[in-house]
């Protein structure tokens, strides 16, 4: 949409945008205030957030966010082993981030390219699967999922815990399926004709026509997996992620001190990656993150 | 081998290459579906009729409904809990998501600041539930300074309030989660409606513009029936978590859903994390007798929901 120019708008439009200006105002310092208030803690001394959680320092110790990597420590959930350390949790996000994005929308893509492209025996029956895992609401298979898992020996295994992650019947299908539809099929027809086998059509003409789709998808994704607390909670323990890691720590306040302090420097540094990324692909994001009906 | 023949026999070469190549790539997608989607659902079922030695039972189906006519064995009511889920689902898509409609519709105006506070709205899901949680329990704790802030304009707070937090006292705790969950809501779906606005072209607007169409008829007659599919889409995706939306009942409450705020979301999660840590008293069929029993509830809300909202998105003419 256009920018919007008021000299040209209704007066009563205009009361309507300013009401709503001040209202994005409010909002933004709901919002804000937790993330100010984290801030300005993790700068004081254990008694100094314990007396009064609102003023400010007495003396800014810069040194909670340095401490956040050689003291931070957070007790396994079964009371015993080794401590994990901030730079182990902070290497198993990465590479539960990197594996789970990349097996998700790997295993989307190849599925919506071909449902949407290609018109096989058994194609309807498939879309229409997909419509019907994405809509039935299927509650509580949690347990069945942790048994499936131990059974086939993925728990606290980064070896096979990934097959879980690579499941292409979700959302992303939903969203790339609508955009591969979309795509003019005379680039991939000529392609053809020139006798490019399907396999060079996907990688060197489809394929980049949507990377922005599929960046915008992998980036909204990996926002939610890099917090995602429970596939460290449940299925790798030994493992654990920044997001568990920063749940076990509220059990290790013992082993430090200053620790709630410790802790907010700790969740400044956790999520600041993650709003810079979405803060610089924003736009990325919202204008190729749509979808249409689901007919099936 | 007829099957073959007939493939044969109906289309040609480059076609049967075509599928081929179609079959190959949706193998693995196929494959994962069937194990971790299709078997462990119909395992799930197969669980709920199960002891723990594998004979047949309907046990476990009695001791769900126990749970809903009294207590189940973990202490929790789960009429009282699924009246909760219901609250947070019904404020959450009766209240909120109209509300998240309209404020991202007013942002895709680009109105001046536009641009930040999209981002500022979207850090609490960037700060994750783990951290955004032990936040806000901070903020509500006895010294935090939405207590504070409470006890100095002068709210009466009840005795345990005022001694251990919001979240400790019952006629608080699931209130704030209300609020709590009021709040955050208003972000969620904004991705998708955002890039469902953005593609309704400029031209609508001008034009209805100069036919002297304000904010309102731009909005109702012009913006909102052109993404209704994709509203049709995030309400349908709603209803299935009728009764499971949690909102991190588990980490608010340190995975006791103490002080009358357990739902069903909270239930299930706890009872798998119960059986994660072998510190389980259910076993696999106490849970999957619940599961079922949900499903069995929400499946006809879901198909009646869709069915209609699938009804009013042929009505709609923009």
């Amino acid at each position: 949409m256009t920018k919007l120019k008021l000299k040209n708008t209704h007066v009563g439009d205009k009361i309507i945008y300013f009401f709503f200006f001040v209202l994005f105002v409010g909002l933004a310092i709901l919002f804000l205030f937790p993330l100010l208030w984290t801030l300005l803690n993790s700068f004081k001394t254990s008694l100094e957030y314990n007396t009064n959680t609102l003023t400010f320092p007495e003396k800014w110790l810069f040194r909670h966010y340095l401490e956040v990597f050689t003291e931070f420590q957070a007790v396994p959930a079964t009371g015993g082993g080794e401590p994990f350390r901030y730079m182990e949790m902070l290497f198993n996000s990465l590479w539960i981030l990197v594996v789970n994005v990349f097996v998700n929308i790997v295993s989307s893509t190849l599925l919506a390219y071909a449902l949407a492209r290609f018109r096989f025996p058994g194609s309807k029956f498939l879309y229409s699967l997909v419509i019907f895992a994405n809509t039935i609401p299927i509650i509580g298979a949690g347990p069945a999922q942790y048994k499936m898992a131990m059974t086939l020996k993925m728990i606290n295994n980064p070896m096979t815990i990934w097959l879980m992650w690579a499941g292409g019947f979700d959302f992303a299908f939903i969203v790339l399926y609508g955009y591969f539809k979309g795509v003019s099929r005379s680039y991939s027809e000529s392609a053809k004709i020139d006798g490019a086998t399907n396999f060079t059509i996907l990688i060197k003409i489809i394929l980049p026509q949507v990377v922005p789709c599929i960046v915008a998808i992998a980036i909204t994704q990996a926002t939610g997996v890099w917090n995602n607390y429970s596939i460290s909670m449940i299925y790798l323990r030994n493992y654990p992620n920044l997001a568990y890691g920063m749940y076990l720590f509220k059990d290790s306040y013992f082993l430090v001190s200053d620790p709630e302090n410790i802790y907010f420097a700790a969740a400044v540094i956790s999520c600041l990656p993650i709003i810079v990324l979405y803060a610089c692909t924003q736009n990325l994001i919202l204008n190729n993150m749509t979808t249409g009906g689901l007919k099936g | 081998m007829k099957v073959f023949d007939k493939i044969k026999k109906n289309y040609t070469q480059l076609e049967r290459r075509d599928f081929l190549f179609a079959y190959l790539i949706v193998l693995f997608p196929v494959l994962q579906f069937m194990i971790f989607w299709f078997f462990v659902n119909i395992s799930s079922i197969g669980l709920a009729f199960k002891d723990s030695m594998g004979k047949l039972t309907s046990a476990n189906f009695q001791m769900v409904y126990k749970g809903f006519v009294d207590e189940d064995m973990l202490g929790i009511n789960l009429g009282a809990s699924l009246g909760r889920s219901l609250i947070l689902w019904i404020v959450g898509e009766g209240i909120i998501f109209p509300i998240t409609l309209i404020t991202t519709y007013v942002l895709t105006k680009k109105i001046f600041g536009h641009y930040v506070f999209r981002v500022i709205y979207y850090i609490p899901s960037l700060m994750g539930a783990i951290i955004w949680t032990l936040l806000i329990k901070e903020m509500v704790s006895t010294k935090g300074p939405i207590t504070q802030a409470l006890k100095a304009i002068g709210v009466d707070l009840p005795d345990k309030a005022k001694h251990s937090g919001l979240l400790f006292s019952e006629d608080t705790a699931f209130l704030t989660l209300v609020i709590v969950r009021s709040v955050m809501g208003i972000v969620g779906n904004n991705a998708v409606l955002t890039g469902a606005f953005t593609r309704v072209p400029d031209e609508l607007f001008e034009s209805a513009e100069l036919d002297g169409a304000g904010f309102f008829t731009q909005m109702f007659k012009i913006a909102i029936p052109c993404i209704w599919a994709t509203i049709c889409t995030l309400l349908t995706f709603a209803l299935c978590s009728i009764f499971t939306c949690d909102y991190n009942v588990w980490l608010f409450t340190d995975g006791t859903g103490r002080c009358e705020t357990s739902t069903i979301g909270f239930q299930l999660f706890n009872l798998t994390y119960r059986l994660s840590t072998g510190n389980d008293s259910t076993g696999y069929g106490y849970p999957a007798a619940l599961g079922v029993t949900l499903t069995a509830m929400t499946l006809p809300i879901v198909m009646v929901g869709k069915r209609l909202l699938e009804r009013m998105s042929e009505n709609v003419e923009v």
